[in-house]
Formats: C-alpha cells, structure tokens, sequence
C-alpha cells in the first residue's frame, strides 16, 4: 500500500465556479464545473439525495427531476445548463407532511419495495398527474416504463396511479 | 389463538413515507466527514499474469492518500467456508475481465480517476477458459491449481435417490430433452456502495449495500487481520438485491483497508456497468434430462446432467450445484431421481444465488419434460400435476421434510379463475394456456458456518412509554422484513405498529441474524421477533398478575433441538429463552388488547402502561430474547444438508400467452399464481413478491441474456441488457392457497423466491399451447421462437 | 465509480446572434467544439469518453431554433430545437402530420423525449456494439475507428476514410417518417443558411454520417405537406419502452383526391449506416400486391446488416418484409399483403 500526503491538483481542465441553481422554490448555491450534471450537483452539492444515480447514463430512470415542470433525467443535464430553470426535486413534491396524492396512493398500495425508483416513479407520476386527472391505461403504462423497478413489477406501482386517478376524481375515497 | 389484528392485514411497509418523500438513505446517501472517494482499477485481460505494479506515478499525483494493491491482502474470502477463493484485490493472476488489480483513495473522485490511469501493471496474458465444456478437459493452466485438478471443474455433485434405472424402464412415457440457459443477472437498481468511517482509535463503521451484514462483518475481520469488535457492519437502506449482494465483497474490503491506511473516511459507489461485471448472477446452464411418466404412478424418475458456468470464482456456487439437482425432489412425489452436476470455473464475471438459486433452470426443464409427457399421456396438464403433489407431512427419499402443501388446492382454484378447461387446447392458434409448479426452500436448515448458534436471534426492548424496539440484524432489501418484525411485536404485545420501533442490520448493536437469502428472514427473524415478544408477553402478563394479586400462569419451558450436525447428540440447555417451536402465546388465560391487559375468564383488568411501568419500575430496563433454531433434519450422507429447509414454500402459475407467428413475439397476457406461503402475513408484501418474480421470470423466460464477446460483458447496461418495462408485465390474478403451516411465524411460509422458477416454464408451455413448438434455450428470444416455428414448418 | 464528464469547457450563447459569434469565435481559436441540443445522445458518449471535445456549447439558449410553425403553403416548420414531446403534443403536428406526431412519441423514454429534440433526433450518433462502451471494455477489444482507434471490429477490411469504413448503425426513429414526407434541413452557417433534402443528407458511413459541415448547425426542419400520403411508422425493440429500433419500417401510402393510391413508399432505420427508403408506382398495371412484394425483396436485399444487435442479423433483415405487410394492414392496404 502507498499513503501520501502532497497537497491536491485543482481537477484537469475544470473551471469549477459557483453556481446558482432554483431547486424546490428557492436560489441554492453551489461548486459546479462545466462538465457537472444536475444530478452530481443536487446530491453531492445540494445534499438533496433523492435524486437517485441508478445508471448515471438515462437508462434506468432513477434520477429523474422535474425542469420547469416536466420530468428529465438529471444525470443527462449538465448543472450549468439547467440555469433559470425551475428544478423540482422529490424532495419538494409533498407539502411540508402532507403528501401528494401519488405518494399517499403509493404508500397505500404497496407499491414500494426497495424504494430506489420510488422517487422517480412519483416525480414521472406528478407529470402526468398535473396534465390529466385521469390518464388511461395505457398513458399510465408509458408513465412508469419511464423508470426501472426491479422489485414490484409494476403492478402495485400501477395500481397507486389508478387509486390516485379515483381519488383525485372522487370516485375512490380514501381507505 | 384469538383473532388477529395486525397479521393478514395489508400493511405498507413502516418506512415507505420515508421512501416516497425521498428521506430515506441508501448507502450512497449518507454523508459521511470528508470523505475520500476511492476508484478501482479493473483488468482488461480474462486471464493473466500480473507481472509487475507500479504505482508510484499514482502516489505521486497530489491529493492521492492511500493505494492498494493484491499485495495488501494476505486472505482471499468467499460467502462460503468451502469455497474462499476470491482476493479482494488479484495477486498473482487475474481471472476474469474487470477484476480489480489496484485501488485508489483520493481527494476528488477526478483525481481518484486520473491516479488509475497512472498505475501501470505488466500482464503477461495466458490461456483463457471462456466454455464450461473446455473446462472440463485438461487445461494447460487451471484457474484455481490449488484444487488439485488438471481441469476447471469447481464441483461435482452426483446423487442418486431411488432406482432411476427401474423408474425409467417401468414408465410408458420417457421424454429427454437438452436445454441451454444464458446467464442472467439481478439487475437491482441501486449499484453497490460502500461507506467506511474510521474513528481514532482505528475502529470501522462500514456502511455497505449488503444482504449479508453478519457474513461481511466475519469475512472482513479475516481479510483486514483485525479483531470484528474494530468493525461495525451497518446496511443502510437498500436497492435490492436478489442474491446480488449476498457475498461479501472485494470493494467492501478494499474501502475497508483503505480507511484503514489513510486514517481517513472513505466512499465508494460503482457504475452501472462495474455493477454488471460484478455479477454474481444466475449461471448459464447447459442440461440435458430424461423424465419418465405413468399416467397411474406420476413421475417414475428423473435423471439429469448438468453443467453450470461458475466464472472466475466460488460464490455460492457448491450450493448451486446441489441445488440444480436436489430441489427437483419437489413438488411432485418423486423416488427415482438421479443428477450430476458439475460446477466449472471459466474466466468470466463469476455466478452465485439468484432469486430462485440453483432451482430455476432445472425447474424449467423438469417442467418442460413433464408437459410434454402429461400431452403424450394424454392426461391434462393441471390435473396430471395436481394428483401428483407432495401430500402434507411426508418425508421425501432426498431427506427433506415436506410439513405443509397447499399447492392441490391452489392449483385447483388457479384452474378455475384462469378458466383453463375452457382454454387449454381450445383457444385460437397464436393464443395458449401453459401451467408450471414449483417449490422451495423457507430458509436453509443448516448454516453456511458449522455451528449451534441460532439462526437469528431478536432483541426486544421495553420503553417506560409503552413502546417497544425490536432490534434485528435481518437486513431489509426492500422484501420488508423490518415490517415483518413490527408486525410480530405488535400483534404478540396486541399493540399498534406505531408503538414499534425497529433497530436493523446494525452489528454493533443487533444481534445476529445471518442474513437476507435463501427466503429465509421471514421464517426465522419473523419467528425469533414472534419469540422475543412472547418472552415480553409473560413478563408483562406477570406484572399484570402481580397488580391484580393473581398467580401467574405456568408457562412451559420446552427442551432445545438437538445438535444439528451431530446426529443423536444432546446439545446442553443453553437458550433460556428457547419457547419450542412456533409457542402459542395466548393460551395463558390473559388477552393483550385495547391498551388493556385482561385476565379473560374473570374479566379483570388493568391498563396495558401500569403493567409496563411495574414491570419496569424495578429493573429500570427490560429486554428479551428470541431466537429462531431448524429442527433437526435430513440424513447422514454427504450433502445432505443441501435443500433441509423447515418448511417449503409451494407455487403453481397457469398464464396466457399470445404468440405472433410472424414475428416470434410473445406477450404474456396474464398470470395467475397460486403460491402457498402459509400464512400470508401481509398481502400487500406477498403480493408484491410474487409480482416481482414474475417480472424477473418473464425477462428471463424471454429477453434476458449477459453477452460476453471475448468474456467481457459486452451489454452491461440497462439499454443493452433488457428487463421488461411496465409494458410487459402481465396483468396477474392471485388465488388464495392456504396451508396449515405450523412452524413458521403465525403459520408462514416464504413468498420472495418459490413463485419465480415455475413461471418461465409455464410461458414455455403456454408457448406449446399457442404454436405448437417447444422452446429449450432460454430466454425464448423472438428469433429463436420464428425458427423453432420454421422447423416445425408452420411459418 | 460515478462516471464524471471533464476536460471540456461549456458555453450557453443567448441566441442565434451570440451562437453564431460564438462558433466564428471557436473557428477562429480553432478549437474543437460540440454542439448539444437536448444532450440526451451526447452526455453517455462525453460519459464514456467516446467522443471528446474542447467545448460543448449548449444550444438551449437558442430560443429562435425551438417551435413549430405553420407556413402559408401548408409547410410545418419545426426548430430544430423543438423537443420531441413538443412535436408529439402539438395539435398542429397532430392535424398536419400525424405520422411525425406518432413517431416522436415513440422515442427513448418520456423524460428522454422531454429533453430530446426532433434535430438532435435526427442526428442521432450511430451506434455498435464495439463503440457504445465504457473505456474498460474498449481496451478489452483493440480501440476501432470510430474511437479514434485503427480497426473496424465489424468489417475487418475496412480502411479509414475510405467509406463505409465505419458500420456503426443508424438508429434514428423519426428519420425514415421525415424521408417519406420529403422534409427538407435548413443549415444554418455563418450569416447564411441552406436547404438540403433529408434524402441527400445522410452518408453510408457510421462516422462521417451526414453532409452537415463543421460549425454548422442545423436550424429547422421543413416538413411540406403530406399531399395525400399516409405513413405508418414501427419499430423491431425488445421492449416498448426506451429501446433504440433493432429495425424501424416507415411505410406510406399516396393516394390521389379519389382516394386511388398512387404510390408505395418504404424507409428504414436501425439497420446499416443511414436510413434506406423507395417509393414504388402503383399506376399503370402493376398489382398492388406485386408492388408489395417487389418493395420487400428490394428492401431486404439493399440493405447491410451485421452481428450488432440484441437480435440476430438475419432476424432483423426477414422483419422487414413482415414490418412493411404490417404496417400496410394498419394503413387499411391488408389485401395487398
């Protein structure tokens, strides 16, 4: 084994500078270089973690955040590139403790396991929630192969946004 | 037993607020002090000869604290204790692409990046093994020497139960057939990360995305050469596994070593693609099997001949090789059966468990053979199956002690809400039913390390306020297991589950459970929790007794099982708090309920917080154990330990399927399952089980495959390797198939693996219905089910 | 470990003004620039250091290049910045094109088409099985061409800069419905612009793909109208989600005010270099039904395919036969197939 202890070289080729980002209602300040992602700058800057890196290459869907308010997967956003946006993460989707519909219906449901994917199937499902309050089938099908659950098979998933359609309807009620 | 209130009840798991708001914390999540970020140095050879490491332009580059290499590492390490064959970091050879060969710890992950690429290795590149077949030749240069052999085979397994000879020469009905698997993988969602703080005194608290806590806690002590009490294993939140984090890992002992030698705290997280050069997955299997059936009898014999591409190392891999053969002792009444399968080292990413292990891919030829059999024979499908089911409480040829089935009744009801007699046969071409049956394991009866030691162990703890805390060291993978043992407390100590809190997967502060595999934490953390809160239960019910002035009920104090290895040897009375199996814990006259503790003949009572506070008021802390022990089973021969389970899940799946005979495509339209858990616990996680295996099933049954070119994984990503989207998932029906289950938790059974195996086969044979072709490689590719089609001169 | 992208410095320009000073900049500095839209392509590659750059400047800013408007003649013209849920949620796109509507929607994932955009679609990097890897399974087989390597891993033969030296393969979804409705590019460079047909756009090469110049960009896509054209687009994927086309068939039918149709057309994608396509009179004697077949024996004969996919080549070349007969029974054309 080696140890050493040399002062560190600024990164190769990076102009790290702050950068202002408005994440979930308000100005957050963090370093970005010009090759940082949205998703390294809100977890590793922002420490807002629920943003998950599933894949880091916009395949799995984990990471995904809502830009000006439709879903786009963080890790494929460079930081910079995002700003003036308005970034809304898992993290601002409930008021204070009140969840949103989705998630109460995904908590109801049973339509977590691990939780990995969780946030990304809610950030996707307010989407399609803030277009339409009652989406077929099939547009709820499209909306959850957004993202990869490995656990559930997606059936509970889609079961929390029909629950979440009948409630927001009225016809369901709560349980 | 009075009624219940909180089992059988759908209950969201205790932390899915903190999952759908985003709260919970992964491995990767946690922030730790200042982290140093470490990378791994991976071999872009299969197999070679590490001549030379130099990593001294690395440790020169500034900011770059700590470097190790296989020199640092004395012990290689494996899951299991006959197969420590792996280095956390190669030595003297490397064996399989992406191998690490050195690692860095760094300021910046950029700088941990740049160092890599500075550290320079001689190989000196020698003769790779990629097939199995090759393999078992003799090979100039095995990959493991210190087996002894000329070749690559890792293990052979060949037992035989029974006359398989006489079997197959009395049935009416032989059919054989060869079949061939791909390798697949878990493909959990959240990559291995592992998190290591290092106090001053040297001591280690390793946050990793682990299945197994307590087996990476004893294999680290080994690799590290440092005492366990220096290291605390803590699993944080976690993204699944299935079997894909049930080893121990190199980058847990690399990050581990390097926190050692900097002194530092330090982060590692994997690529998407590390993750599937990690592997772990399901082994490719090439089998061929010969199944004899008589109408009268069932199946006269099995015989089967296997072999399993193990990789570059062990993993759970002698326990696949068993399992390939054992676990098609069920669920049908089976006495002739014959297997030999051999485990062979190539130098590829190596294989271990799998949801479902070892009993998938021959359940799928088992279940192939029989179908075609049953069609032979004339005999329907479902109903040749159902009159063929193991009858509760028989022991098996093999050893195994089969307590409760449900299945006959499941599959009976499964034939009704699938409409299968309207169906099978009768639909239009391109359309088909197909059935498949399963079983398996609710947890292994005997241990990986040889010991007496429970199988898991609770602690359970009393609160002034009236709460509890369960503490486990199950670790919850996103199966729920931290529910599971709320709900145990609660319903015991009648309860709310807000009145639980649960302490997990914590070595430091848990008592051992060995870990979340083999569908095991259910059976035996459920039933250690179940046990710890019935030992509260009568500390309670006493204090109870003393404020009323009644006698406290005479509680029986049954014998411990007996050594598990040695057979008829008397273990000393070493558990005070060993209940029997499965103890009835309200049959003492009183009722916890309602905040209330009732003594109910008399009617008299007193509140639920007084008997809490003169239970407490004296010792000032209260604590009891449970502990979870197997029975003793299965024969003395050698391996018969392989398969012993205190109880066996049962799965029957019929689905439908709609075949395009001009594309090859097949969309499974709809499953329904019939899965014997015993009691369902909470059918909001047993549904969500069976529903995950049939996703996991239906991508292996159709587009799952790991491809190496050259035995680098060349799709080892989420575009290239292909799980199904929503899109593809079934609509699924579940009928209930109770069963009268009486050693596991309030009557339970496993649900997170059984009910995987049997619906690829049941796909294969819904296949059959619709086109009339037979698939025997896996997955059924739309191209190979157009050929199979085209040979059997139909399109 | 986290995949990071560095070494490249970013630019935003605020509009068309400041991009194109900013590319006349560039030129200038003579320093090697890369353009990225929705950079949903672009970042795996930057990730995976498939391609490396000096400067990636976003395009983002460029408001000008987004949105879709409706020309006197009936044109569509639609920014090449336009994201493609925007192409496949407009009612305009809906009424006019329904074929291009269609097709945008079934690119990559939802968050991808959120991002994605209808140019950037059709400039979609072309794909192999030795190049969309990580720079650890790139140095397990010999670095190719398109890496900046000296093989082509696919054709042994090949020789750089003599084309195809590259067989990488096309996978755009949208392009072969854009070939049959003769859209147009409109390429903007310097002060100037010009129109390229998309049909004299592409290059068979998986590198030197298209005939768009260094410090071009491309600007907006003109889409005329569909004159009685009717298009139906699907693609061969494991999947019906987020998968790139093992094989797409874009199959039309012209039909003239009685109805009468008057031409077979056919493109493909997702398999050889660029997209291929025909068109086929149905006057004058011909049996549709002739012409049918005539078109599929064409296609599957005219195009290369190699061992690069999820899919067996052979499977992927006898599927287009059975994607054009499908995609005529959609259009309402079954008895000719």
């Amino acid at each position: 084994m080696t140890t050493t202890n040399a002062a560190p070289a600024a990164a190769p080729g990076e102009q790290a500078r702050v950068l202002t980002l408005r994440v979930n209602g308000i100005e957050q300040r963090g370093i970005a270089g010009p090759g940082t992602t949205l998703l390294e700058f809100l977890r590793e800057e922002l420490g807002l973690t629920g943003s998950k890196r599933g894949c880091d290459l916009g395949e799995c869907g984990c990471c995904s955040v809502l830009v000006d308010g439709r879903p786009m997967l963080s890790c494929l956003l460079l930081a910079a590139d995002v700003a003036g946006s308005e970034i809304t993460t898992i993290e601002g989707i409930a008021r204070g403790e009140t969840l949103h519909p989705l998630q109460q219906a995904m908590v109801d449901e049973g339509a977590i396991q691990c939780g990995f994917c969780t946030p990304a199937m809610v950030i996707n499902g307010v989407d399609l929630f803030n277009r339409t309050a009652s989406p077929s089938r099939d547009e709820i099908k499209a909306c959850v192969s957004a993202t990869v659950c490995r656990c559930t098979g997606y059936n509970r998933i889609e079961q929390a946004f029909v629950t979440t359609a009948e409630r927001l309807s009225g016809k369901g009620g709560a349980r | 037993m009075s009624s219940l209130n909180i089992v059988g009840r759908p209950v969201p798991q205790i932390d899915s607020r903190d999952k759908v708001l985003g709260r919970a914390r992964f491995t990767d999540d946690i922030r730790l002090h200042h982290p140093l970020e470490v990378a791994i140095l991976r071999s872009p050879h299969a197999s070679a000869r590490i001549v030379a490491v130099d990593t001294s332009r690395a440790a020169a580059l500034p900011g770059v604290r700590g470097i190790v290499t296989g020199a640092d590492f004395r012990h290689t390490f494996g899951v299991l204790v006959i197969s420590k064959d792996e280095p956390a970091i190669a030595r003297e050879r490397v064996r399989y692409i992406g191998e690490p060969v050195a690692a860095v710890a760094a300021e910046t992950a950029d700088l941990a990046a740049a160092a890599l690429a500075l550290i320079e290795i001689r190989y000196e590149v020698t003769d790779t093994c990629l097939d199995p077949r090759a393999g078992l030749k003799p090979v100039a240069e095995p990959l493991h020497p210190g087996l002894g052999r000329d070749n690559n085979l890792h293990k052979q397994v060949d037992q035989h139960y029974g006359d398989v000879g006489a079997g197959l020469a009395a049935a009416p009905v032989v059919v054989e057939k060869r079949f061939t698997f791909a390798p697949v993988t878990h493909a959990f969602t959240e990559p291995h990360a592992t998190q290591v703080a290092v106090d001053g005194r040297g001591n280690l608290t390793v946050y990793s995305a682990t299945q197994v806590p307590h087996y990476l806690h004893m294999a680290m002590a080994e690799v590290l050469e440092i005492p366990e009490h220096r290291i605390r294993i803590i699993k944080p939140h976690l993204g699944g596994g299935f079997g894909g984090k049930s080893d121990p890992f190199p980058h847990e002992m690399i990050a581990a070593k390097l926190a050692l030698v900097t002194g530092r705290n330090v982060r590692v997280n994997f690529s998407r693609e590390e993750v599937f050069i990690s592997n772990h997955g399901r082994h490719p299997t090439t089998m061929t099997m010969k199944l004899g059936y008589d109408p009268q009898q069932g199946v006269t014999a099995i015989d089967a001949d296997i072999v399993i591409d193990g990789g570059a190392y062990g993993s759970f891999g002698v326990v696949t090789t068993y399992y390939n053969g054992i676990l098609l002792q069920g669920p049908y009444r089976l006495d002739n059966l014959h297997f030999r399968t051999r485990r062979v080292y190539t130098n590829k990413p190596m294989c271990g468990a799998m949801r479902g292990h070892g009993g998938v891919n021959a359940r799928f030829a088992a279940e192939v053979l029989l179908d075609m059999a049953l069609v032979q024979a004339g005999v329907d499908p479902c109903q040749g199956r159902i009159d063929m089911i193991h009858r509760p409480n028989t022991l098996l040829s093999g050893g195994f002690r089969i307590t409760s089935v449900g299945l006959k009744g499941g599959l009976e009801e499964a034939m009704r809400r699938s409409g299968w007699r309207d169906k099978y046969g009768r639909l239009p071409y391109g359309k088909g039913v197909g059935v498949a049956c399963g079983f398996y394991i609710s947890g292994s009866a005997a241990h990986i390390h040889r010991n007496n030691r429970p199988s898991s162990t609770v602690r359970l703890t009393l609160e002034f306020d009236g709460t509890v805390t369960v503490y486990s060291g199950a670790a919850d993978i996103g199966q729920g297991i931290d529910t599971i043992l709320a709900m145990m407390a609660a319903e015991v100590l009648g309860i709310g589950l807000d009145q639980v809190k649960v302490v997990v997967a914590d070595t430091q502060l848990t008592p051992v459970d060995l870990g979340s595999y083999s569908s095991r934490v259910t059976f035996m953390a459920g039933n250690a929790a179940r046990n710890a809160a019935i030992s509260m239960r009568r500390l309670l019910v006493a204090a109870a007794c003393r404020l009323l002035e009644l006698p406290e009920p005479a509680w029986e104090k049954p014998e411990p099982p007996g050594d598990f290895f040695r057979q008829g040897r008397r273990r000393p009375d070493y558990s005070s708090d060993y209940l029997g199996p499965n103890p009835d814990y309200d049959s003492d006259g009183f009722r916890l309920a309602n905040g209330q503790v009732t003594q109910v003949a008399s009617g008299r009572s007193v509140p639920f917080l007084e008997a809490v506070r003169r239970a407490l008021d004296e010792p000032g802390i209260l604590q009891t154990f449970g502990t979870y022990r197997s029975p003793k089973l299965g024969g003395t021969f050698k391996g018969a330990a392989a398969g012993l389970s205190p109880s066996y899940s049962f799965t029957a799946f019929i689905v439908e399927v709609t075949v395009d005979p001009e594309t090859g495509f097949v969309k499974v339209d709809r499953a329904t399952c019939a899965h014997d858990c015993g009691t369902v616990l909470n059918p909001l996680a047993v549904q969500g089980q069976i529903e995950g295996c049939i996703h996991m099933g239906l991508g292996q049954a159709l587009m799952e495959e790991v491809v190496h070119y050259d035995g680098v994984v060349q799709n080892a990503s989420f575009l290239e390797y292909k799980i199904p989207s929503a899109f593809e998932q079934p609509e699924v029906v579940l009928v209930p198939t109770p069963s009268d289950e009486t050693e596991g938790p309030f009557g339970a059974k496993e649900g997170g693996e059984g009910p995987l195996a049997p619906i690829i086969p049941a796909i294969a044979n819904a296949i059959y219905d619709a086109v009339g072709v037979r698939l025997t490689e896996v997955p059924m590719r739309p191209d190979r089910v157009l050929a199979a089609l085209r040979k059997a001169g139909a399109a | 470990m986290t995949t990071r992208m560095t070494g490249f410095d970013f630019e935003r320009p605020a509009g068309l003004p400041a991009l194109r000073g900013l590319l006349a900049r560039l030129g200038k500095e003579q320093r090697r620039f890369t353009l990225a839209a929705g950079g949903t392509d672009l970042m795996p590659q930057l990730k995976q250091q498939q391609l490396a750059t000096e400067v990636l400047v976003s395009l983002n800013g460029v408001g000008e290049l987004a949105g879709i408007e409706l020309a006197s003649d009936g044109t569509l013209r639609i920014g090449a910045l336009t994201r493609l849920a925007e192409v496949a949620e407009s009612p305009l796109v809906r009424e006019r094109q329904p074929a291009l509507a269609a097709v945008a929607a079934r690119v990559g994932s939802p968050q991808i088409r959120n991002r994605a955009t209808l140019g950037g679609n059709l400039l979609v990097n072309n794909r192999c099985v030795y190049v969309n890897q990580s720079p650890l399974n790139r140095t397990v087989h010999a670095p190719c061409f398109k890496v900046d390597g000296d093989v082509c891993h696919i054709v042994k033969s090949a020789v750089r800069g003599k084309l195809p030296q590259c067989q990488a393969r096309f996978v755009s979804d949208t392009a072969p419905v854009l070939l049959l409705l003769d859209a147009r590019l409109v390429l903007l460079r310097g002060r100037g612009e010009r129109r390229v047909p998309l049909r004299r756009f592409y290059r068979n090469d998986g590198m030197e793909r298209n005939v768009l110049k260094p410090g071009e960009v491309l600007g907006w896509i003109e889409v005329p109208p569909a004159g009685g054209l009717r298009i139906d687009y699907d693609k061969l994927a494991v999947r019906n989600a987020l998968d790139f086309p093992s094989l797409g068939v874009a199959v039309g039918v012209r039909e003239d005010e009685r109805g009468e149709p008057v031409e077979l057309a056919v493109a493909l994608t997702g398999l050889g270099t660029h997209p291929l396509h025909w068109r086929f009179a149905l006057v004058g004697g011909a049996a549709p039904a002739a012409v049918v077949a005539q078109a599929c024996a064409r296609a599957e004969k005219s195009v290369t395919t190699y061992q690069q996919d999820f899919f067996p080549r052979d499977y992927r070349k006898k599927m287009i036969g059975t994607f054009v007969r499908r995609g005529l029974r959609r259009l309402g054309r079954g008895a000719w197939t």
